[in-house]
């Protein structure tokens, strides 16, 4: 089912001269995550929005004000190429005093449906990726609810979403699957809570498919509901079963990202090992893949609402608030901290040079009013960034980096959003090669 | 000689009837979960909620049956606490439910479905009498942790409604 592919990675820096970097791929894998380039053109982004633990029938009104805000505003502003709910759409309380799931509830699938108000939003079957969380899945063993009523089950009548885009000659493959307990289990108030929680073996060969049918993806990004294993608070629960095998997966088809929802935190890590549940038989994932867990769009405060971008197959990401503009997000270079101090999946260095591209997506409901500035290492000096011509929410500078020393450094980009709020993003580069810049004794001497 | 033969006809005769009627109930229980599942699983998702209806009014005829063969049948109580639950009778749902506590005491989960239909009836005093009856029978934290979290919701919420108990 593996089979190699030599990717060419190109990119172009005037100052320096023309930097062509080969991208061999490691044997077994498909898509590369080691794939990003630094690239000139400024045509190669695609950008997504990621939520979760949307909740719809919880106590109070937050499920179907934030969603509706998300798939309204959000969706209008961002402009995403898709959007992603990863899990929990419903509540299955039907709001009860205690909050206790003795669902499934038709209501709330109707509220959901009513929320997404398709016929305003535009949402369908093509940029709209739902797939079920535990709450979904209690007392439902057949997820009938789910299949009924979500986006994406009466469309394809399953549970695990996969979809693919195309950008400027790369292809990008994006994979959902169903975490969630297959037994149909109701919720119980002892530990697993009826979240026996898993990907089982007809599960986990339809990821396999899905994998192996899009070996041709320059990316692949996965999500789930649940975390992959366990985490540290005992509210949680996590892959009881298929974690291995799936972990396995992820590895030997060069998967860039595990997104997931479930706990009701926010996180950036990077996932390179865990231990089966109940044999604690460890297991690795090389070189690992970008692990980042975003809190409950229908029950928390803040970090519920997850921004990506592939830029020249470099990823980015913010995750805030809703209802608060603008959003910034630097998308080339590429963090090299994104998940773990120097994460292995970024295969380039800033060079040291007068041309190097810098840019960041801005999102305001009046982007033209917006204005966005970049500075180096927190320095008190910002420089202006320009908006790109053929994308409005895109802004670039060409960053001199020639006065800089070989090391880490900070890039922040500040956008000033049509209201007059500010918002930052910061990344960390590794900027190599010496200093071009001559000391001013050289240059008199070569003078006289 | 006389009580012999009766002996025997006895042992040839009483099995299968008491099969048969051991069927029955198995019947009665396993239509009245058909009927139900029909209605929830199948019908209901599909918005096909006038049949549905049917379904459990269907469903709520065998478990009664099943039920009056056997007082003690906790799976047909534990339906018909469903049914009636999903047909918005929580009094109905509460007594039911009851049945499977008094069955199966150390089910604590159902001491909160209980609950739970006790506070939609109204009866908020007996709602928090069974959840206090749940934590005798457990001596997990977390949960009895959350036990008295839904006690104290119950006492906000009627103290912050002014609502008393149904009479």
């Amino acid at each position: 089912m593996l089979s190699k592919r030599i990717k060419h990675c190109h990119t172009s820096l005037a100052a320096v001269g023309m930097i062509c970097m080969m991208c061999g791929t490691t044997p077994g894998w498909t898509g590369d995550p080691t794939s990003a380039a630094y690239c000139q053109e400024n045509d190669r982004i695609l950008w997504f929005i990621t939520i979760t633990d949307t909740h719809i029938g919880a106590r109070g009104s937050q499920d179907t004000d934030n969603l509706s805000w998300v798939v309204h505003e959000g969706k209008n502003v961002i402009n995403p190429s898709f959007i992603v709910l990863s899990g929990d759409i419903t509540d299955s309380t039907n709001g009860n005093l205690f909050g206790y799931p003795n669902g499934p509830y038709q209501s709330e699938w109707d509220e959901y449906q009513t929320t997404l108000d398709i016929t305003q939003t535009g949402i369908n079957a093509g940029n709209f990726f739902d797939f079920p969380g535990n709450h979904d899945a209690y007392s439902d063993p057949t997820f009938s609810y789910y299949l009924s009523n979500s986006i994406q089950g009466q469309i394809t009548g399953q549970t695990q979403p996969s979809w693919t885009r195309e950008l400027g000659g790369s292809k990008y493959h994006f994979l959902g699957t169903n975490t969630s307990a297959n037994d149909g289990s109701a919720f119980s108030l002892f530990f697993p809570y009826g979240d026996n929680a898993g990907l089982d073996a007809e599960e986990l060969s339809y990821i396999e498919s899905e994998l192996s049918l899009h070996t041709d993806a320059d990316l692949t990004l996965v999500f789930g509901h649940h975390p992959i294993e366990e985490t540290d608070n005992s509210d949680d629960t996590w892959l009881f079963y298929g974690a291995p095998e799936f972990a396995a997966l992820l590895e030997d088809y060069g998967v860039s990202s595990y997104v997931y929802g479930h706990t009701h935190r926010f996180s950036e890590a990077f996932f390179t090992q865990g231990v089966e549940y109940e044999t604690t038989t460890p297991y690795t994932i090389t070189p690992g893949v970008f692990y980042i867990n975003i809190n409950s769009l229908g029950k928390a405060e803040d970090d519920y609402l997850n921004v990506t971008a592939i830029d020249c197959n470099g990823i980015s990401m913010v995750t805030h608030g809703i209802d608060s503009w603008p959003v910034v997000m630097i998308t080339t270079p590429m963090d090299r901290n994104l998940g773990k101090n120097a994460h292995p999946l970024l295969g380039y260095t800033v060079p040291n040079g007068r041309n190097n591209p810098l840019r960041a997506l801005l999102f305001d409901p009046n982007v033209s009013a917006c204005m966005a500035e970049y500075r180096i290492d927190s320095e008190a000096v910002w420089y202006a960034m320009s908006r790109a011509e053929t994308n409005q929410n895109l802004w670039e500078a060409a960053w001199d980096t020639s006065a800089l020393n070989e090391g880490v450094h900070t890039v922040e980009v500040r956008a000033t959003g049509s209201e007059g709020t500010v918002q930052t993003d910061m990344i960390s580069v590794y900027v190599s090669g010496e200093r071009k810049i001559l000391p001013p004794a050289i240059i008199t001497y070569i003078l006289w | 000689m006389k009580k012999i033969i009766t002996i025997v006809f006895l042992l040839i005769w009483l099995p299968p009837v008491m099969c048969a009627e051991e069927k029955e109930k198995v019947d009665h229980v396993e239509r009245g979960k058909a009927y139900f599942k029909s209605g929830f699983y199948q019908l209901t998702p599909k918005h096909r909620q006038i049949e549905a209806k049917e379904q459990y009014i269907q469903a709520v005829k065998e478990l009664k049956q099943a039920i009056a063969a056997n007082p003690d049948d906790e799976v047909a109580y534990r339906y018909l606490a469903r049914v009636y639950a999903v047909q918005k009778k929580p009094a109905e749902a509460a007594t039911a439910y009851q049945k499977v506590i008094a069955l199966n005491p150390w089910d604590v989960d159902t001491y909160v479905l209980a609950a739970l239909a006790l506070v939609e009836s109204q009866q908020y005093n007996r709602a928090v009498k069974t959840l206090q009856a749940a934590k005798e029978y457990t001596d997990d934290n977390m949960v009895l942790l959350k036990i008295d979290g839904y006690i104290a919701k119950i006492e906000g919420y009627r103290n912050s409604k002014e609502v008393s108990d149904v009479k």
